[in-house]
């Protein structure tokens, strides 16, 4: 059983993968182009990644293997495998400097805005360097225990609802064709984290089990319904125009509270929020430090790479450190993104499709 | 064991609390803000910050310090009262932002996105407006009273507490400035000329982003925040006087309006607006309302009376052109068709004629309580 996971332990996985900064994309470019149906857009958004899930599971049932490079490696060749494998890892490396520079950039303005932005990277460059080196298992119970504070980071969202105003939901569908599916493809970066069922499905024991897809499915299904909740009560708590001007909607709206005692609720939101973050780029440094080392033919020691990983994260992290250069970083991404989350895997679907071979281990 | 040592002491050497670390001895933090047009373009501000001052008894006693600046606009005055208090000025204490006559005329949208742009601003503070100018109001100084910001802050508060006046935080504030269906209304402190005291008095409305110079007085308030479904507390007494006998309370308000879409044209615009009141009124003991006839009459009679102040009310809005009810943003998610022959128009209000209807429904009474 070592090194294996239950669909139970691949639920909280891949919640934890997809919830974290996401819910900071959420801003002014989603709400300019699908304006008040910008949820319809996270709904056609979730869709979407239902699809990529069903692709993702289709072809990686079908094998049996231990990890994904193997896969990869049996299912093209050695070379194509592992620069496929390879491309993953630098995916997972730039994601991980993202959130880390997001994070650092989003503590600054709201919370700790004299702090150097590079003492907040390391911060999380820490966390990422003291477990990316750890076993499957360890991370498993970590995003098991998580889940608590998760739940308890969705209770904060409940008293958003007091002064909303439904008016700004409306007219429905009132708008330009296709800017429903533009917004859904703006949106559809805060859904990546799916793609990581990929290699988290080397782990499953079981990979022809429905119980599998069932756990990505509800993973999925949860966090549809969060982010259609998030932008309804963003959508319905700002006006149109006043969305422009702000940064982070989400936390303007929880620094708009207040109650009694508690006068800075977006503090209180932002430090709960962090774990969440944390614990979401950690998934994509196991990940990246698990990729690294079969691709080196397992020659370096786990905790050296990860070594590795970590000065990656924060050279990257500490080089985009004006505008052009974050959104150079960004588009970059976005490209990658597309790369790892739908072409690679319907490729891969496609190839699977045709042949029939057996996966030598 | 070394590793996680080592690691420990990285985390410790940076713990982000310390950089932003505001000691309440190294910084000055003002409860109140007041701004004024000085001159033709010039502004002056004022920051009222609440100071300790030891007594020979060696208790500690609160004071009111005020720094008073003119600049040439809101940062600037901003920097002025930074260099002027001889520690680092936070801005998120403000309580009270208190906003000239003259100035509130020109911009308060400026203003509002200005303050919330300042580190460290506070959402939660709420604007009023101020007859004449804000800095007068400012300089009054009571001998019995508390201290002017403690003063200032629980009138406001107890205003919205009380539904006397709306609640208008600048987070608020900035929402409906920014909303082109949509005006706001700013609570209006007048000092009153027999007792010298501050005092609300209803609200002011503004209209495009500024003052339009009308103000509502304390029963249309009511009466409007009624229309947006904020009652509470407060006893309603008639000022009519064979109505006097009946002041009451409101159980439970019920809206709602209906565009006359055939009769509706870009120039005109009929809404009857609908209001539903069941309250419970305080009986006298020489007005028994113990029969349903006279129970009848007596909701007659109230509704009649209501029916002719939302009159008043809504001429007065027209009249200012401020849609403080927000039909405009009603007219953009239900009946966008007309909305979009408006929408070029900002004084759209002066297109929309509402047709005012109060129904009044005695559900309760009560002699004592």
């Amino acid at each position: 059983m070592k090194n294996k996971i239950t669909p139970l332990q691949l639920f909280f996985i891949l919640l934890q993968a997809q919830i974290g900064l996401g819910i900071f994309w959420i801003d002014k470019q989603l709400f300019q182009t699908a304006k008040n149906n910008s949820w319809l857009s996270v709904i056609i958004a979730g869709l979407g990644t239902q699809i990529m899930i069903s692709v993702i599971w289709y072809f990686t049932k079908k094998y049996k293997y231990s990890n994904t490079t193997s896969l990869l490696r049996g299912l093209l060749n050695h070379k194509l495998g592992t620069c496929i494998s390879s491309f993953y890892t630098i995916y997972f490396l730039c994601v991980q400097i993202l959130i880390v520079f997001m994070l650092a950039q989003i503590l600054q303005q709201w919370v700790l805005p004299e702090t150097p932005t590079m003492a907040l990277i390391i911060i999380t460059v820490i966390s990422i360097l003291y477990t990316s080196g750890h076993s499957i298992q360890s991370h498993v119970y970590f995003y098991s225990f998580m889940s608590i504070i998760t739940a308890v980071c969705f209770l904060f969202f409940i008293p958003a609802l007091q002064n909303v105003d439904i008016r700004y939901l409306f007219p429905i569908m009132h708008m330009k064709q296709f800017a429903l599916l533009k917004g859904a493809a703006i949106i559809f970066v805060i859904f990546s984290g799916f793609e990581t069922l990929l290699f988290y499905m080397g782990y499953v024991k079981e990979k022809d089990d429905p119980t599998v897809y069932k756990a990505a499915t509800w993973a999925n299904i949860a966090m549809t319904v969060f982010y259609t909740f998030v932008v309804f009560i963003i959508t319905t708590s700002f006006s149109p125009e006043a969305l422009k001007n702000t940064p982070q909607p989400i936390v303007a709206i929880f620094k708009g509270y207040q109650y009694g005692m508690i006068n800075r609720y977006d503090d209180l939101f932002l430090g709960l929020w962090l774990f969440m973050i944390i614990s979401s780029v950690i998934n994509y440094s196991f990940l990246a430090t698990q990729n690294m080392y079969i691709i080196t033919n397992k020659k370096w020691r786990l905790y050296k790479l990860s070594f590795v990983n970590a000065a990656i994260v924060f050279s990257g992290a500490v080089y985009i450190n004006n505008i052009q250069k974050v959104n150079n970083f960004k588009t970059f991404f976005g490209w990658l993104c597309l790369g790892a989350t739908i072409i690679i895997p319907l490729l891969l679907a496609i190839k699977t499709f045709f042949t029939h071979k057996e996966i030598k281990q | 064991m070394m590793k996680k040592m080592s690691l420990t002491i990285l985390c410790a050497l940076f713990l982000a609390g310390c950089w932003d670390q505001d000691s309440l001895k190294e910084i000055r933090m003002p409860t109140i803000l007041s701004f004024d047009s000085h001159d033709k373009h010039d502004i002056s501000g004022r920051a009222l910050i609440r100071v300790p001052i030891g007594t020979s008894k060696g208790e500690e006693k609160m004071t009111n310090e005020q720094i008073a600046v003119t600049g040439n606009n809101l940062l600037d005055c901003y920097n002025k009262i930074d260099q002027r208090s001889s520690e680092k000025t936070n801005y998120s204490q403000v309580q009270v932002m208190l906003l000239g006559e003259d100035y509130a005329k020109k911009h308060i949208k400026n203003f509002i996105d200005s303050y919330l742009s300042l580190n460290k601003s506070s959402y939660n503070a709420q604007v009023a407006i101020t007859e004449g100018k804000a800095s007068d109001i400012m300089q009054k100084r009571k001998k019995n009273t508390p201290l002017l910001d403690e003063y200032l802050t629980n009138l406001v508060e107890t205003g919205i507490q009380l539904n006397m006046t709306p609640n208008t935080t600048s987070k608020i504030v900035h929402n409906q400035l920014h909303d082109p269906g949509y005006d706001v209304v700013i609570p209006y402190i007048k000092e009153t000329k027999q007792e010298d005291i501050l005092a609300l008095a209803g609200v002011a409305l503004i209209h495009d982003g500024k003052y339009t110079g009308e103000t509502l007085d304390t029963e249309q308030t009511e009466l409007l925040l009624a229309f947006m479904k904020q009652y509470g507390e407060k006893m309603w007494i008639p000022e009519k006087k064979e109505l006097e006998t009946m002041p009451f309370l409101i159980n439970k308000v019920y809206s709602e309006y209906n565009v006359n879409e055939k009769t509706a044209t870009a120039d005109n615009i009929d809404i009857t607006y609908n209001l539903t009141m069941h309250i419970n009124v305080n009986e006298q003991s020489d007005h028994l309302l113990n029969t349903p006839k006279k129970l009848k009459a007596a909701n007659k009679k109230l509704s009649k009376y209501y029916t002719a102040q939302a009159e008043k009310l809504f001429s007065k809005l027209h009249e200012s052109s401020c849609d403080a009810l927000g039909i405009g943003r009603s007219l953009i998610a239900y009946h966008n068709d007309l909305w979009c022959k408006l929408k070029d128009d900002k004084d759209y209000y002066q297109k929309i004629s509402v047709t005012p209807k109060i129904n009044i429904t005695i559900v309760n009474t009560t002699m004592t309580r």
